[in-house]
């Protein structure tokens, strides 16, 4: 038991209930356990290792996987009784358990993780698993749910036993991150460490996993300036300075998951090779036509049709003072309502209106428009409409501004504003 | 019951084996592959792939590399899978290239196991992982082909089963590897195409096998990174330990492919200025698809040969020149006197045994071929001096590519246009460091090549420009000397500061170099070389490609050819009955659904279907008269049926809902 609590300092409250319900040897299991809790919080790790120490028999299935029905039940059958068993329906699987339990008496753990999955392979199998010791008629089996889910979400019954798993608070988390401390450091400086990274990092994320990421990139940074001999390893604020930007600099990567430092541009040496061209851009690079297709198809996705004389034509009268007052409104509803549906006829004719020059319709342009759905810049709607295909726009207004500006082209000037 | 017998019988399918069919098939395409000109072209065009495929490594070389070093290197102990985002570009045609060279250095360098997925394979996650695990299992189970065909994972199929395609197995199977413990390799080749929750759960099952199997994923993204952080959530992306890498900008290679294969005097056929501005344009303006580009000029080439046989012999490197030209036979050479430029020379020269005799004429052709070819290069070197002095002027009048240089030089004489005049006045600019770089570069150019004297007299001026630094001119050492100015009034004042000013300070050492320098390139040097080759040159046309139909045929029109075969049947059937003298004429011999077309252009937005029926009768029919319209004879009603039926099929017509007896006109103009 030290041991375990050992290995996860802040779950002994969980481990110990864990413990109540599973430990005891010669006394019925109970049912179901529910386990909830945010994703890493340590659901799966503790309670795999809890089985593994006190060497009961279980069978862990991770229910993503599990596509098929075949799939979950053969895997339970594999890790239960270590036979390769065919197993296609709910019925054999009970048949099979059932052979299993009178055999021997030991108890049986099945623990199902990732549950809210299951229901994507069948609505009844979670109630089906709910019942399981009913079927087998056999108090030593029970099934452990897993999810990041609460349980009110899952038609569970009330008197099913439900464990939480809290997330972790600073504190926890600085006692769990200390495991990670490298050994040529002393404690107290790594202690310094985590707690400026905690009060920068917890803002954004609680996640352990991604935590441990930061924690480890940035650590030898920090390390850095004593290294070199700049900075005593004590002056905790002098480091502080040192280190803010940079933890900075991985704060603006955390949900993209892309850290800055890490994107590796490959930039062609000019010393090294011949250089024909060495202009790298990060921006959307598309051939000619096909910019111009994504600004056009963005302009009718967000203006609407009845202003497209005004917009594009050359001679399209006198505005009127009406439109002034409307225009308020406009402007709050045409970027909020987001992307409109628009017929390919539109999408052509801003596409000529805005272009200077001539392009003749060819086979190769209209297959522009296909690339730009297959790139996810557009969307088709309704895939059996040949006749009249009609399209949506999924860029922002920011990536098609950069966009018309490789152009030279100013896109206020076609928006309503 | 009688009939229970039927089910003792059955049908027994018999598959024939595969490998004896094959060997009887014949290829169809032996008749062609015998013929002179295709052996001709294959022998150019197989040069050319060859120093296709050396560009490609050579350009994908460093990212490669990189990129196999980080899936090496990367760091398995952090609960994250590696991953790596590939940018890729819009260029999808040319993906697949990169992809096989990817997957091949990996097989050679990291590990044996990678499986490529494409977003078509991979609709559901099951499918997704039936491919992976198919994939990597097969692998070890045939040794390791370096070819996967799509064939091939089929027939893996039959010895896997598909049920058998799971995780759990793949695990298993990993198990033989214990001891070298590979890294298992995933490539998504089109990333925006996977469906995003295919994706999420494919990366969460994978994580919760990260310690027992080394995954490394690559996705490859088309647009931007920002595709990835779009399509999955923060749940996944933590899971995943990414790193950008971006391949070149596809631009460069088009520019890399372009310079050091096609516009080189090496390349034993020549683009035309239009035809290869006609492809870059394509280039950029439709794909930046290398691949296609190639293509292009590979069904240029093939026209090429195709039409002229005199060709497939002498459009070729100079080696082969003469003997191929003692392979010219009665055809060829009657061909070839047909030639514009000949013919011209053959005027000029009179040389009447240039008609009669054949052997004079061999040995004519020869000659004026490796002249050709002499001219080509000094073309060529002169261009590259001139892409030198120019590439990097303010605003760079001649463009920044040498491919744009070559388009001006080869449609018009470059020395007599503005930008030359305009670059000769800014090159007179140059800083002295800028200079000494450029003359360098001209001057390894020059010596490389024919032309040995000039480039001697250009060390002498390099020499002379080096020396400058060495020893300073005198006169920068005068200082400034004050100016006598005996002036009486201010308008004497006006007139000698005038003249002062036209005299302006005299020029300094360097100056007077620079300015030697840049008109012995630009005024003696350049302007004999780099006129257009076909002004001067003999039988030009057989090594230029010049097609002015491969605009239609590399880039399809859609309603054009429609409107063609419609509007005039003669133009595709050849037959002399649709013989037209007007384009609006209609002739009763032509095909029905052409007849109902040409009556409907003549129509409004919406057609009176029984308007229409008249006129098609009259026109069938043109003695009927219009007396009694209404009777018309029922064969003549059924083909207009018909004929309106496939012009409603084809889309230029609909039923209208306003006016039932009415169709509606859905094209406006023609496009021709």
């Amino acid at each position: 038991m030290e041991n375990l609590y050992n290995l996860f300092p802040c779950r002994k409250v969980q481990i110990n209930k864990i413990h109540q319900l599973l430990g005891e040897e010669f006394e019925p299991l109970t049912d179901v356990i529910f386990i909830s809790g945010h994703p890493a919080v340590g659901k799966t790790t503790v309670i795999q290792e809890y089985l593994k120490h006190y060497r009961i028999n279980y069978a862990f299935i991770n229910c993503v996987e599990c596509y098929s029905y075949r799939l979950l039940h053969e895997q339970i059958l594999v890790q239960l009784t270590g036979n390769k068993l065919k197993c296609d329906t709910f019925m054999e699987l009970i048949h099979h358990l059932k052979l299993l339990v009178s055999k021997n008496n030991e108890k049986f753990i099945i623990v199902l993780d990732g549950a809210e999955y299951l229901e994507e392979l069948n609505a009844n199998y979670f109630s089906a698993f709910c019942r399981l010791q009913e079927f087998v008629n056999c108090t030593n089996i029970c099934v452990i749910f897993l999810s990041s889910l609460l349980p009110e979400k899952f038609n569970l019954h009330t008197s099913v036993i439900t464990i939480h798993f809290p997330q972790y608070s600073k504190d926890e988390l600085l006692e769990i991150l200390k495991l990670t401390k490298p050994e040529d450091c002393s404690h107290t400086f790594y202690e310094n460490y985590l707690n400026s990274a905690l009060m920068i990092f917890l803002r954004m994320t609680r996640d352990l996993n991604e935590m441990k990421f930061l924690v480890s990139n940035n650590f030898e940074k920090y390390c850095e300036p004593v290294k070199k001999g700049l900075v005593n390893q004590d002056d905790v604020t002098l480091l502080w300075r040192n280190i803010l930007p940079h933890f900075k600099e991985s704060l603006k990567s955390i949900y993209s998951g892309l850290s800055t430092q890490s994107i590796e541009r490959y930039l062609y040496d000019p010393n090294i090779n011949e250089v024909i061209c060495t202009k790298v851009s990060s921006v959307l690079d598309l051939p000619y036509y096909a910019k111009y297709f994504l600004i056009s198809a963005y302009l009718a996705s967000y203006n609407a049709p009845k202003h497209d004389r005004r917009l594009f034509m050359k001679n399209h009268g006198k505005q009127r003072k009406r439109l002034t007052k409307q225009q308020v409104k406009e402007k709050m509803t045409l970027e909020l309502l987001g992307p409109k549906a628009f017929p390919l006829d539109r999408l052509l004719a801003i596409f000529y209106a805005i272009m200077e020059e001539k392009a003749s319709l060819t086979v190769n342009l209209m297959t522009q428009i296909s690339t730009l759905v297959e790139l996810k810049l557009l969307t088709r709607i309704g895939e059996s409409n040949l006749e009249r295909p009609k399209f949506k726009c999924l860029v922002g207004l920011q990536c098609v501004d950069t966009v018309a500006r490789t152009l030279g082209l100013n896109i206020q000037k076609y928006l309503l504003d | 019951m009688d009939y229970s017998d039927s089910v003792s019988k059955g049908f027994f399918v018999y598959i024939p084996k595969r490998g004896k069919k094959k060997e009887q098939l014949q290829d169809p395409l032996s008749e062609i592959t015998s013929e002179d000109w295709y052996r001709g072209y294959t022998k150019v065009w197989q040069s050319i792939e060859k120093k296709l495929n050396n560009i490609e490594d050579d350009a994908m070389k460093v990212l490669l590399k990189d990129l196999v070093n980080f899936i090496q290197k990367a760091n398995l102990s952090i609960n994250q899978i590696p991953t790596v985002i590939l940018l890729t570009g819009v260029n999808l045609p040319d993906h697949s290239v990169l992809f096989n060279k990817f997957r091949d250095k990996l097989q050679e360098e990291v590990t044996p196991h990678v499986v490529m997925l494409s977003s078509n394979d991979c609709t559901s996650i099951k499918h997704t992982l039936e491919h992976i695990t198919c994939q990597f299992m097969k692998k070890s189970e045939e040794s390791i082909e370096m070819d996967i065909d799509d064939d091939d994972v089929e027939v893996s199929n039959t010895y896997l089963k598909k049920s058998d395609c799971n995780m759990p197995s793949l695990v298993n199977w990993y198990d033989n590897f214990k001891s070298t413990r590979p890294r298992l390799v995933i490539v998504l080749k089109d990333f925006e195409g996977f469906q995003p929750a295919v994706v999420c759960q494919l990366i969460l099952i994978l994580s919760g096998y990260l310690d027992c199997l080394p995954i490394t994923l690559v996705f490859g993204v088309a647009t931007t990174e920002a595709a990835v952080g779009e399509s999955l959530s923060h749940k996944i992306t933590s899971r995943l330990n990414l790193k950008v890498f971006q391949s070149q900008p596809s631009v460069y290679f088009l520019n890399n492919t372009v310079d050091k294969v096609f516009l080189s005097s090496a390349c034993p056929f020549q683009l035309s200025g239009k035809l290869f501005n006609f492809f870059t344009s394509i280039f950029l303006f439709y794909d930046f698809s290398v691949n296609r580009f190639i293509h292009g000029v590979k069904y240029c080439i093939m026209d090429h040969f195709y039409k002229n046989k005199s060709v497939s012999l002498l459009c070729q490197k100079e080696n082969k020149l003469k003997k191929n030209v003692s392979k010219l036979d009665n055809d060829c050479l009657k061909e070839i006197r047909e030639i514009p430029s000949f013919k011209k020379y053959i005027e000029d020269s009179k040389d009447d045994k240039l008609v009669t005799d054949d052997d004079y004429t061999r040995k004519k052709i020869l000659k004026l071929l490796l002249l050709l070819r002499r001219t080509l290069d000094e073309f060529y070197i002169g261009l590259r001096v001139l892409y030198i002095l120019v590439k990097d002027l303010p605003q760079a009048p001649f463009g920044k590519q040498f491919r744009e240089v070559y388009c001006t030089a080869m449609s018009k004489d470059i020395t007599k246009t503005s930008e030359f005049k305009e670059c000769n006045q800014l090159l007179k600019f140059l800083s002295k460091d800028e200079l000494e770089s450029k003359v360098q570069e001209i001057f390894n150019i020059l010596n490389e090549g024919i032309f040995s004297e000039i480039a001697a007299e250009l060390e002498k001026l390099n020499d002379e420009l080096k020396n400058i630094g060495l020893n300073p001119v005198s006169n920068m050492e005068k200082s400034p000397t004050k100016i006598d100015l005996n002036v009486k009034n201010r308008s004497q004042l006006r007139k000698k500061l005038a003249e002062m000013s036209l005299k302006g300070p005299k020029k300094v050492g360097y100056e007077i170099t620079r300015e030697k320098i840049i008109d012995f390139l630009m005024v003696s040097f350049l302007p004999s070389y780099i006129v257009p080759y076909t002004e001067k040159a003999v039988l030009w046309e057989l090594i230029m490609i010049r097609d002015k139909d491969a605009r239609n045929k590399v880039v399809p029109r859609i309603r054009g050819p429609i409107h063609t075969a419609l509007n005039n049947p003669h133009h595709y059937l050849m037959c002399e009955c649709c013989k037209l003298e007007d384009d609006a004429e209609i002739v009763s011999t032509m095909p029905d659904i052409c007849i109902a077309y040409k009556l409907h252009l003549e129509g409004g937005p919406l057609i009176n279907l029984y308007d229409w029926l008249q006129s098609f009768s009259t026109i069938l029919n043109p003695e009927r008269s219009l007396d009694n319209v209404d009777d018309i004879d029922p064969t003549t009603q059924a083909r207009f049926t018909q004929a309106v039926a496939e012009l409603e099929f084809l889309g230029f017509i609909k039923s209208s809902k306003v006016k039932p007896d009415h169709v509606a006109r859905l094209t406006w103009g023609t496009n021709k």
